[in-house]
């Protein structure tokens, strides 16, 4: 027999029965556990006690109940002030419990207590763990509220059509999780959701999915062009806060509205959604990712939350671009956040792959910059996700790994800050990669970097110019680049050493987000505060024409259709003659309200026309 | 051998009842477009203000195309509740546009503040260059509530302030 120290491990061998016992001194942990209130009576709570190792000796323990926590003593669970347990040789595992007295009172929060283990009074033994928590859950009232409560609505063309809104929530993780969803609604122009859960008619109950499942209730039969407010609770079995949301299933004459997505969670906030292979995506305004089925028929599942997507929560909002890219492991949404976070996010299911924090972070400053990407499987030389900063000072302008969120490289001559995408060259070699930014202590606000060389990920200067302080994105066309100011002004600069300057001045604020060019012409297109432009770069850069949009959203010309598609913010989206600038044929979105319509994307593949306006995505077919 | 190992424990809050009277108040149904501003229901746990780093003279009025952001901060009357609270900003049509976390401001306290200890202070930052705010054209007056976590009733006196091009 050898032994050492207290405390440390020691080489006694104690036989026990046919099996050796190694005679370190154990250590005792007790556990946390949980209880379901009930009504009436009492409920025993059981606290594991565990010794890390078998003793040969007797130990015994002293615990009690200190009064510590929300839980309130003899009110809601039996106080001890001294109880015991003890642990025979070689036993390890042992329980104490505490009663807890049921009420009917609705504590509206789960209430807890503490146990604490006191002294060891026998036996060698010392604490890992002195402290459980117990957590008294009151069945009384379920605190879960349903979350991403959205709704899917088919659109018609007839109001005698009767149609179809589809309901979507996820189900909520709680310490109960709930059984049972109470909805209720009420209908037409000015209805406000029902205030409590009470099964008045109209409703309908629905049994509960697993919890965190997205789960779906059609409502059938519903008017379109008819307001539908609608309030859903969780419960376990009474019902916890209620969740609201508003739709108004698109009755459109010719059917062009083919349906709606509103969600609670929007506010005015939804950003131009990104098409990717199988979803749509979009940001809200409280950061949360949105995907949808891609189509035009949601009973096929179009606009629906595809079932295999686990919404992602970045905890603030998102830029009004996220690029899908798809790599070797699957598409990979890259989010930049208002606060300087950048997340991968799998495109797939919609799990957080990687997320890290630019710096400076843009406290009191501008939109951190939205993401760029180059890509090797596209062509480039690189694999580079590219963003600058906005902050009061210290800009950055970096190069992150898109594989692990990782610093390359980074690039800082007293960068002002940059709320703008970025655009990469693939045609130039070394590749390249154009910005723009508000002055800071260098005053040049057109920057273009070389990425490389080959093989090298160094970002390296090739020239900067003085254009206007811009706070929006630059694009590239045909050797020159294209962007506009925060004063109105549009630029083309020749792209291989920043030369040769033209501008037109538009007068009318700031150009908005980018110029969309039209890659068959000389044209491009921009929105500014109450017009939309056509601009023609020949030998230099003029109007051709410019037409009166009500806060027009940033463009976005179908070249092969030849339409230019703007959103007001009169709640209309206007379809403009690309030749003319004629933009009679304009549709009013069914919102609830007249909300401003933010700038549209495209889904090709199914000629959609995809349109944020508030809380909502509009599914509209084009050309209209 | 008997060991006798007495502990001294100081006993540690297990959500305190600052918590439980905040989820006292978690809301009931609310409507997305509600009214920016809950009336009779301004409790006065908080002071909220307004301002940019960009146009520090300029109080009420800021130009999207020169200040980057505005900064927002609350003065708790009730510490306990500090941690809870949120930004509600609504447009100029009364639409909500965000909602934003409170965050402890990076400065520390200034040793003259010690002596006797004022409201917690929170700050909120939202961005206003290249958001969209600017490509949505959203210019005219704002306004800003500071809520309780779930609760659309506001905290304290909203604050209004106008966005300019």
């Amino acid at each position: 027999m050898t032994w050492t120290k207290a405390g440390v491990t020691l080489s006694l061998a104690v036989l026990g029965g046919a099996a050796a016992v190694q005679a370190q001194v154990p250590e005792i942990t007790i556990d946390d556990n949980r209880i379901i209130e009930g009504d009436s009576g009492l409920r025993s709570i059981s606290f594991p006690v565990t010794l890390s190792e078998p003793s040969s000796q007797t130990i015994t323990i002293t615990w009690r109940t200190p009064g510590t926590g929300s839980a309130t003593p003899d009110v809601d669970y039996v106080s001890v002030t001294s109880g015991s347990l003890t642990f025979a040789p070689l036993q390890t595992i042992g329980v104490v419990s505490v009663d807890v007295i049921g009420d009917t009172i609705d504590e509206s929060t789960a209430q807890t207590f503490a146990v604490d283990i006191v002294s060891v009074v026998t036996g060698n033994a010392t604490l890992r763990k002195f402290r459980a928590i117990g957590k008294i859950l009151d069945d009384d009232k379920n605190n879960a509220a349903v979350f991403y409560f959205s709704a899917v609505a088919e659109g018609a063309s007839s109001a005698a059509t009767l149609v179809t809104n589809r309901l979507i929530w996820r189900v909520p993780v709680a310490d109960l999780p709930p059984t049972r969803f109470l909805i209720r609604w009420s209908e037409g122009d000015g209805c406000t959701p029902p205030s409590s859960p009470v099964a008045t008619p109209p409703y309908v109950e629905v049994v509960a999915n697993l919890p965190d499942e997205t789960q779906v209730y059609p409502h059938p039969n519903v008017v379109p062009g008819q307001l539908y407010c609608y309030s859903i609770w969780a419960g376990y079995p009474g019902y916890g806060p209620g969740t609201s949301l508003t739709v108004r299933p698109p009755l459109d004459f010719g059917g062009r509205v083919k349906w709606v997505y509103a969600t609670t969670e929007g506010g005015l906030a939804l950003e131009a959604p990104t098409v990717g292979p199988d979803a749509i995506y979009t940001v809200d305004a409280s950061g949360n990712l949105h995907a949808l089925g891609r189509g035009l028929d949601p009973s096929a599942g179009a606009g629906l939350w595809p079932a295999a997507w686990n919404p992602e929560t970045l905890g603030k909002r998102a830029h009004f671009r996220s690029p899908l890219v798809p790599l070797s492991q699957g598409p990979r949404l890259f989010v930049g956040t208002e606060d300087g976070e950048v997340a991968s996010v799998n495109g797939l299911n919609g799990s957080l792959v990687w997320n890290t924090l630019l710096t400076p972070t843009p406290v009191a400053g501008g939109a951190q910059a939205p993401l760029a990407g180059i890509f090797k499987v596209f062509g480039g030389e690189h694999d580079m996700l590219l963003a600058g900063t906005a902050a009061l000072s210290g800009n950055t302008f970096r190069a992150l790994d898109p594989a692990t969120g990782n610093p390359i490289d980074f690039f800082a001559p007293g960068l002002g800050p940059t709320s703008g995408m970025a655009v990469v060259d693939y045609a130039a070699k070394p590749n390249r990669v154009y910005f723009t930014s508000r002055p800071g202590t260098a005053l040049e606000t057109l920057w273009a970097l070389e990425l490389g060389p080959l093989n090298t990920d160094d970002l390296t200067e090739l020239w900067r110019a003085t254009t206007g302080a811009s706070d929006s994105a630059p694009v590239l066309r045909g050797g020159r680049v294209y962007h506009g100011d925060n004063s109105g002004r549009a630029y083309s600069v020749r792209a291989s050493d920043g030369g040769d300057v033209r501008s037109f001045n538009t007068s009318d604020g700031a150009i908005k987000g980018y110029l969309f060019p039209d890659r068959w012409s000389t044209a491009l297109y921009a929105s500014t505060t109450g017009r939309v432009w056509k601009l023609v770069d020949g030998t230099s850069l003029t109007s051709d024409w410019s037409v009166s949009v009500p806060s027009p959203s940033i463009p976005l010309l179908w070249s092969s259709q030849s339409y230019l598609y703007v959103g007001g913010g009169d709640g209309k989206l206007y379809q403009i003659d690309p030749a003319t600038g004629s933009a009679n044929n304009d549709v009013a979105l069914p919102t609830a309200t007249v909300t401003p319509l933010g700038a549209p994307s495209l889904d090709i593949g199914y000629g959609l026309l995809l349109v944020p306006s508030g809380n909502c995505i509009f599914a509209v077919r084009v050309p209209y | 051998m008997i060991d006798l190992l007495v502990l001294l424990v100081a006993a540690a809050p297990l959500g305190g009842p600052s918590e439980a009277r905040a989820q006292s108040r978690s809301a009931v149904a609310r409507s997305p477009r509600a009214a920016p501003i809950v009336e009779g229901r301004v409790s006065g746990l908080c002071r909220t203000s307004v301002g940019s780093p960009q146009q520090p003279g300029r109080v009420g009025t800021y130009s999207a195309t020169r200040v980057l952001g505005l900064l927002f901060r609350t003065a708790i009357v009730d510490p306990a509740e500090a941690p809870r609270l949120r930004l509600r900003l609504y447009s100029p049509d009364g639409q909500l546009y965000q909602v934003l976390k409170y965050r402890a401001p990076r400065a520390a306290p200034t040793p003259s503040m010690r002596r006797s200890p004022p409201p917690r202070a929170l700050e909120a930052s939202v961005p206003i260059a290249g958001s969209q705010i600017l490509w949505g054209s959203l210019y005219g007056r704002w306004t800003a509530v500071t809520t309780l976590e779930g609760d659309s009733g506001s905290c304290g006196r909203a604050v209004s302030f106008v966005v300019t091009p």
